[in-house]
């Protein structure tokens, strides 16, 4: 009988496109969206503060983006979630993308935000 | 029995090598308690430093005394007083270049432990046949207790190659 060390078992490794979620998920595109309008019809003493409220609300969603993926990450049983693209600069391999699992969640989270 | 060694010897390499697409973390998020070195280097600036401003304000104050009671006694020794101005100037001066020195000192000493964490970082890379030895910043999740987290490991051969760093400027 031949015995073998076995080795430590394989890594899970997830991706997630933060650039996409930062900038073009829907509670993002919202806010943008309302900035804009907001700036469009403000008096010239109002754009500070339309501004501080954009970005007020650009961290709730940085945080719930955070969240959603410590959560995608558990549930998927992952070890290591990296950006696309560090994982992309070292040559790693994911074995999966969490992009689109984190996507639903902030929608359901930020249902007003939805198209 | 050759053909079973063989494929054993196969399934061995195959999973040596999904262990080998691994990649490690490390978080430095407290390296000024953790290192020696840094600790060290953090505690040697701060007495510098303290000595330094010390040092500086036992020099300069009775000079600035001594002006201000001249221009209060005797405003038309300007002479005195110009004298006295340009001491405090040069003090000042001299004290601006020796926080320079020790701050360009403290720089050269942290890097000298930048150098030492990024060598072992490539060793632990080559021992674990990881692909990668990244900050914790650099991730965006780390499961908790993860296998990848060689954060002991790095602070424990740093502490070892490098207990002490020298910020090599005179006591």
């Amino acid at each position: 009988m031949l015995f073998i060390a076995l080795p430590a078992p394989a890594q899970v490794l997830m991706t997630v496109d933060s650039e996409h979620l930062a900038s073009a998920s829907a509670p993002m595109v919202a806010i943008e969206r309302a900035r804009d309008a907001a700036l469009a019809a403000a008096a010239p003493g109002q754009r500070r503060a339309i501004e501080l409220a954009a970005d007020g609300e650009r961290s709730v969603i940085l945080e719930a983006i955070a969240a959603a993926t410590a959560e995608a990450a558990a549930s998927a049983g992952a070890d290591i979630v990296l950006d696309l693209r560090v994982a992309e600069r070292i040559g790693a391999t994911a074995q999966g993308d969490l992009t689109e699992t984190i996507e639903r969640t902030l929608e359901q989270r930020f249902p007003d935000s939805a198209e | 029995m050759t053909r079973w060694l063989a494929l054993c010897l196969l399934l061995l390499s195959a999973a040596t090598k999904a262990d080998g697409a691994r990649v490690l973390v490390v978080d430095l998020g407290e390296a000024y308690t953790r290192s020696t070195a840094l600790a060290g280097l953090l505690r040697e600036v701060d007495k510098r430093l303290g000595a330094a401003v010390a040092q500086h304000r036992a020099e300069t104050e009775p000079l600035r005394e001594q002006l201000d009671a001249l221009r209060k006694s005797a405003p038309e020794q300007r002479g005195e007083q110009l004298r006295l101005a340009r001491r405090i100037s040069a003090l000042e001066a001299s004290a601006l270049a020796a926080e320079e020195r020790l701050a360009l000192a403290n720089q050269q000493a942290i890097e000298q432990v930048n150098e030492a964490i990024t060598r072992i970082k490539q060793a632990l890379a080559k021992e674990h046949q990881a692909l990668a030895v990244l900050d914790i910043n650099d991730t965006l999740w780390v499961k908790p207790g993860c296998t990848c987290l060689v954060t002991d490991e790095l602070y424990a051969r740093l502490n070892e190659v490098l207990p002490v760093v020298s910020l090599g400027l005179p006591e």
